[in-house]
């Protein structure tokens, strides 16, 4: 099951380079409707395992190329659209991206805004809106309890929802 | 004496070939005159395509081949093309020339696009032109051909697992930045060994060793290794930028295309990931960037290529710190002020009270430094106990407080000034090493002692580029002629001792010395022919007094093939000093006593007093005075490489 969740990672985390991301014309992604990228994607638990993912990938080498051409013929498109890598992003660069946040600025802010297809201009008023909302956020008294799961899958909510509210012009997002 | 393969057999490939794109292909005759162009410039030997194909030079019964190190079929575009450079060449050539089908990314130029452009530029192609393609998978790998320059990184060692002692490589590709704001979403190559998981640890070693991995070349974007390493395993990684020119670097992008899940066969000390990396850099460096010994470490890639110059032009544009989240926290308490330092060890050493401590009577200027550090050293905490919610609540605290301050980023820690005593790779110790000097033992009298040392460092070497006052080696054989005799004095298969030791006053910093030895070695030093085989390891604590003086104490305990009764389990309860009284002098005293728990139950006093004379990374001398039976003096030279 282990090796299984290993696989499904890795297949989602290798098809991030190959899938377009450098395109110099990005097709259009289709909208999907009712998308849990969080449970339609296998994110979730699968890759915010509290033992860390990234343990898994430390010492032990994959085959990404090969697993990355073979996923692509298989997985659903909207696993290696946009809102998927970003969220696997989330999910690697949570700490990273939490902390850049309270602090206003920061170098992975910059890389999720870039995977998201906003203009670089736009990135300090993005990061500044959702700043705001985070804020909020933490003051949950239940927010360090939180699984790392949730608290991913809240943060890539707000930032959705920030961009969807004011930024939709200046990000290509689906 | 090279076999080339006759053009019989070269249009046999070629008719076979074409035969099945017959009546698309269309200019046949031009791709025939290719491929002969081709043999009759003798291409199949040039030693371009033999890289570009990995071929080593193989001689049985006097009959020399070439054979590809890839043992991946899909390498190769001839059935012959393993141990055939000229068959593959034709198939290649045949191959560009084949119809583009639905699957563009299948066919052979977007698969095999280095071979391509080298065939490209080194034959007259003539008004010969295969079908128009899009390769849109290896497109997106070039982020289209936007790829700026090379970086190979350095991981830095890992002391938990035997496969990371000496540390590992990277080849990061530079994405041109204003095309992707960060290098975290930079293509990066990796190489190593696909492992299943659950390897159990023994198979895995002998697996490592003998070559019972495939290796393999994989890619992520260089955000998924900085987690790994720089944030997981707490590693710090150097980063070298190179200076070769875009067409240089378009044929490393390419040709590492062409190798990415391609399987060799995998061998922990010599065709690892310096080797593989070295070898790939060796298709545009003309020079070879790793040694002809038996074992190819990290390191020693980044010792060749940090003093490398092609026409006067260093290879290496600039050299970056990216320490670990630990180093982080470390370097932003070291560039705090006194007060401010003060400041932040009250709040961690109380419930993080911001009210209490005369904090909010700061200027924001002055908190942000505080907050920033605090955060990467509760991270640092949460990384190394996850499960403590005690500590993931003062981290929420901390990111309250630091989203109500202004924006202002601290100043980063990792940059080209390196500080907290960091020193990149190239200039840590040499890590091969013989050593000779007269010996006198109170047993056997006057003699001398020869030790050779393939790898890596020990306690008393320099510190740039390592933990300092660390023991990590390999394979040390001491020798020693006593009395008219020569024998093994001790073979240590593996050696490892880490201080573990704090770089600041805050909790949790630092943690348990502990070393581990494998080793064939004298009983005692009073006795001949008393060899045995021991297995130590133990756990400690060690305090740094000042900049210069270490106190450690330590408790090993340890298993041995028992010597005429002598007990097969026993402990070794020891103290020890390490200083560096003056420059180029650096001093180390053990002192301990060795007792079984079963057997004789005897025991024994060990006194180890070594010492190192000389700051050169080439050589220095040692004095040292042991005792354990018998007692031992020895003076002598060490060379290393």
């Amino acid at each position: 099951m282990k090796t299984l969740r290993g696989a499904v990672v890795l297949c989602l985390l290798a098809m991030a380079p190959v899938l377009g991301f450098a395109q110099d014309k990005p097709t259009p992604e289709k909208p999907k409707k009712n998308l849990n990228i969080w449970v339609d994607c296998g994110l979730g638990a699968l890759i915010f395992d509290e033992t860390g993912w990234a343990a898994v990938i430390s010492n032990v080498i994959w085959d990404y190329g090969i697993t990355a051409t073979t996923s692509h013929q298989s997985s659903p498109d909207q696993c290696g659209s946009k809102n998927a890598k970003t969220a696997m992003y989330i999910g690697a660069t949570y700490a990273n991206l939490v902390e850049e946040t309270a602090k206003g600025d920061g170098k992975h802010l910059h890389a999720m805004l870039d995977i998201m297809g906003c203009d670089s201009p736009s990135h300090g008023s993005i990061i500044a809106s959702f700043r705001s909302e985070f804020s909020h956020y933490l003051r949950n008294p239940d927010y360090a309890a939180k699984a790392l799961v949730v608290k991913a899958e809240d943060y890539y909510n707000i930032v959705q929802t920030t961009i969807s509210e004011g930024y939709t012009q200046q990000c290509r997002t689906s | 004496m090279r076999r080339v393969a006759p053009p019989v057999l070269l249009y046999m490939v070629l008719i076979a070939r074409q035969s099945i794109a017959a009546g698309v292909i269309g200019p046949e005759a031009g791709v025939e005159a290719l491929v002969q162009q081709a043999h009759s410039r003798q291409l199949a030997t040039h030693p371009y395509w033999l890289k570009l194909m990995h071929y080593q030079r193989r001689t049985l019964a006097e009959v020399t081949t070439q054979v590809s190190e890839i043992v991946s079929p899909e390498f190769f575009l001839s059935p012959q093309g393993a141990t055939n450079p000229a068959a593959e060449l034709a198939a290649t050539l045949v191959a560009f020339f084949e119809p583009v089908g639905e699957g563009s990314d299948a066919h052979a130029r977007c698969r095999f696009p280095a071979r391509y452009e080298w065939l490209r530029k080194t034959l007259d192609w003539g008004s010969l032109e295969p079908p128009r393609i899009h390769c849109q998978r290896y497109n997106a790998y070039t982020m289209n051909s936007q790829i700026d320059s090379l970086s190979l990184v350095y991981v830095t060692g890992y002391p938990t697992n035997p496969a990371s002692f000496y540390g590992h490589i990277l080849l990061k590709f530079n994405t041109r930045r204003e095309l992707v704001a960060t290098d975290l979403l930079d293509h990066s190559l990796n190489f190593g060994a696909a492992i299943p998981e659950n390897e159990i640890g023994l198979v895995y070693m002998i697996k490592g060793l003998f070559g019972g991995y495939d290796g393999i070349f994989s890619h992520q974007y260089f955000y998924t290794y900085n987690h790994a390493y720089v944030e997981n395993d707490l590693r710090d990684m150097w980063e070298y930028e190179l200076t070769l020119s875009k067409d240089e670097v378009d044929q490393i992008v390419s040709h590492s295309w062409e190798l990415l899940g391609k399987k060799y066969v995998y061998y922990f000390f010599k065709e690892n990931c310096a080797y593989r990396m070295a070898e790939l850099l060796e298709l545009v460096i003309d020079r070879p960037l790793l040694p002809d010994v038996p074992w190819s470490l990290p390191e020693t890639v980044f010792e060749y290529i940090a003093v490398l110059k092609r026409n006067g032009v260093p290879v290496v544009r600039e050299i970056r710190w990216i320490p670990s989240r630990q180093n982080r926290f470390r370097g932003g308490f070291s560039a705090m002020t006194d007060d401010q330092r003060v400041l932040t060890r009250r709040l961690v050493d109380g419930p993080l009270n911001f009210d209490e401590v005369g904090y909010q009577a700061l200027p924001a200027t002055e908190k942000i430094p505080i907050i920033d550090t605090l955060l990467d050293y509760y991270e640092y905490r949460i990384i190394v106990d996850k499960r403590n919610n005690e500590i993931k609540r003062a981290k929420q605290a901390l990111l309250i407080e630091r989203a109500g301050l202004p924006v202002q980023t601290s100043a980063p820690v990792g940059n080209t000034v390196f500080s907290l005593d960091t020193a990149p790779p190239h200039q840590g110790p040499l890590p091969s090493m013989v050593r000779l000097g007269p010996i006198h033992n109170s047993q056997f009298g006057t003699g001398s002692q020869l030790r050779i040392r393939p790898v890596n460092y020990d306690r008393l070497e320099l510190d740039a580029g390592r933990i300092p006052n660390s023991n990590l080696t390999m394979f040390d054989l001491k020798s020693v002629y006593l009395d008219k005799r020569l024998r093994i004095r001790s073979l240590d298969f593996v050696k490892i001792e880490n201080f573990n030791l704090p770089k600041t006053p805050l909790p949790d910093d630092g943690g348990f010395a502990w070393d581990f030895k494998v080793a064939y070695e004298s009983q005692n030093l009073a006795c001949s022919g008393c060899m045995i085989f021991n297995l130590a390891g133990g756990l400690g604590k060690a305090a740094q007094l000042t900049q210069h003086w270490v106190v450690f104490g330590m408790l090993d305990l340890f298993a041995q093939t028992p010597y005429q009764n002598s007990g097969s389990v026993g402990a070794l309860p020891h103290i020890g000093l390490v200083a560096s009284p003056a420059l180029g002098w650096k001093s180390s005293i053990v002192l301990g006593r060795q007792s079984y728990l079963n057997g004789s139950r005897g025991d024994h006093r060990v006194v180890r007093w070594e010492n190192r004379f000389g700051s050169s990374r080439n050589w220095d001398v040692r004095v040292s005075y042991e005792e354990h039976v018998a007692h031992e003096f020895l003076a002598a030279v060490s060379l290393y490489w």
